[in-house]
């Protein structure tokens, strides 16, 4: 008999998500799925806003890592820019990753 | 955490304990003193969840600026839902699907557009912010833990005062709160001429000037400046009502007596007349354009206003180097301070950094954009009209309505 087991929600992380593990005939697992049941499309919702504004909008994706979604959105504008940042500001950004 | 943790049991908190749906769904309903929900409402999930915990849940406090406001997620709501889901799902630049597609399989499915929370389930209570102060949380834990208002002393304040008849400050127009307050200050206030706002909190029984008090609360629009900032401290001293760090029962209890037209405070059992004298000074709190302006996050904000600096064009946040002293939209930078409800302590602002509203409007207007060039043109060095200084501003949803998007009803979106 096929038997389906339901972990909802998988707890212990920020966000939402759930786990179903499919058990076959034998008792063995047949197929596992992580579904990640929801998401908020910041994709979409930083389209059109200032540049500057976006380190201060994305950290909002998770609030146990908002560091690194502070600095990803900080180096994409650099990147276009061609900004080559100066080393306290290297370590800075090390010692905020490192301390999160 | 740590100190409350013995007074708690955590039945329910996904991303730190183990509990699962199912041991929630078998309690039974208002099983649960109180829950904190957080998050916007984007999928279908997100609002069983809220309508499950309201169910399970005595008292639900909205907590942090997505359930409060929809946050920056409701900047969605500018497009369509199908756009939106697109942009992700098919159009995403990292794709590497070849027939890309939304996932359906298991998935609850997403919502049209992110409303705040207390568009689908009664809110007891609102803890704004992005993150929230964790003195609000204290606040509200401690409130709930028991430290409600109660009745002090038998005899009010009006018993120990030495104001005879003639002299009495209700008698001479000025609001007193003497009749509906505990004895056993020092008397102070009402020696030095100033009306008593309460801070004993209240006594058993009312005095017999409880009628004229009663009687000038439900007339408040009649009084000066002065008075009125009265009101706001008999408030939060009388009712021990945690006003500051974001935690906002009293302008929640606000929000009741307006829907339900009740006048009961539901705090404590007061005396009748306590209970209405405090419900109208409530009610007219909430309504009146004074405190929703006084408690801005300027007022906790240590930069000086009409400092030595003048706005004469909008500067991008990454133009120069403001200096720690001056006003920022002084400086030329959009702040926004003056509409933002207080909350934070001006934290930004002592950072360097422009406020960007976390904490939600002090005035719900449909065009927040116009009330702050308004606001900032009148009351600030500003040397630009309030057409040029709109005009400079290019992305007016992401810089007026950033966290409060999804609480304007005005707003319909839909590109």
């Amino acid at each position: 008999m096929v038997k389906e087991i339901e972990v909802e929600p998988v707890t212990r992380l920020e966000g939402h998500g759930g786990l179903r593990i499919v058990l076959g005939d034998d008792g063995k697992v047949k197929d596992a799925q992580f579904n990640i049941t929801s998401t908020r499309f910041f994709e979409k919702f930083c389209e059109g806003r200032y540049c500057e504004h976006v380190p201060r909008i994305t950290p909002r994706i998770c609030g146990i890592c908002p560091i690194p979604h502070h600095l990803t959105p900080t180096k994409a504008v650099e990147d276009a820019w061609g900004v080559k940042i100066p080393e306290p500001a290297y370590k800075l950004r090390q010692l905020l990753q490192n301390a999160k | 955490m740590l100190p409350v943790l013995p007074a708690l049991d955590i039945v329910y908190w996904p991303a730190v304990v183990d509990f699962k749906h199912d041991s929630l769904k078998a309690r039974p309903d208002g099983d649960i003193l109180v829950g904190f929900v957080e998050g916007s409402l984007r999928t279908n999930e997100d609002v069983e969840n809220a309508k499950l915990m309201r169910a399970k849940c005595q008292l639900i406090i909205s907590f942090g600026s997505c359930s409060c406001y929809g946050n920056v997620h409701g900047l969605a709501n500018q497009w369509d839902i199908q756009k939106v889901i697109n942009r992700k799902f098919v159009e995403a630049e990292s794709i590497t699907d070849a027939s890309p597609h939304e996932p359906k399989e298991h998935m609850p499915g997403f919502r049209g557009k992110i409303v705040p929370l207390d568009d689908v389930i009664k809110i007891d209570a609102y803890i704004a912010g992005c993150p929230p102060k964790p003195e609000a949380i204290i606040s509200a834990v401690q409130f709930l833990l028991g430290q409600k208002p109660f009745p002090m002393n038998d005899s009010s304040f009006c018993n120990d005062c030495a104001l005879n008849n003639e002299n009495c400050l209700l008698e001479k127009g000025k609001l007193c709160f003497g009749p509906i307050t505990s004895t056993g200050c020092s008397l102070k206030c009402t020696s030095k001429g100033d009306p008593c706002v309460g801070c004993f909190g209240p006594s058993k029984t009312v005095s017999n000037r409880a009628g004229k008090l009663l009687g000038m609360a439900g007339n408040l629009n009649q009084l000066s400046t002065g008075d009125k900032k009265n009101l706001y401290e008999f408030l939060s001293l009388f009712l021990n009502v945690p006003l500051m760090a974001g935690f906002d029962l009293a302008g929640d209890i606000l929000k009741q007596i307006k829907i339900k037209g009740e006048t009961r405070t539901a705090l404590a059992n007061l005396p009748s007349e306590t209970e209405q004298i405090a419900s109208k000074v409530m009610a007219f709190l909430r309504d009146h354009r004074d405190f929703t302006e006084i408690s801005n996050v300027c007022d906790t904000c240590p930069r000086i206003i009409n400092s030595s600096s003048t706005m004469t064009r909008v500067k991008r946040d990454y133009e120069s180097l403001p200096n720690m002293d001056d006003c920022l939209i002084e400086q030329g930078y959009i702040c926004m301070g003056p509409v933002t409800k207080a909350g934070c302590g001006g934290l930004c602002m002592r950072v360097n950094a422009p406020c960007t509203g976390c904490f939600g409007q002090t005035e719900w207007v449909a065009d927040q954009a116009s009330r702050f060039a308004d606001v900032v043109t009148k009351g600030f060095n500003v040397a630009l009209s309030k057409e040029e200084l709109l005009n400079q501003v290019k992305d007016h949803l992401g810089t007026f309505q950033k966290f409060t998007l999804a609480s304007n009803k005005s707003y319909k979106g839909g590109e």
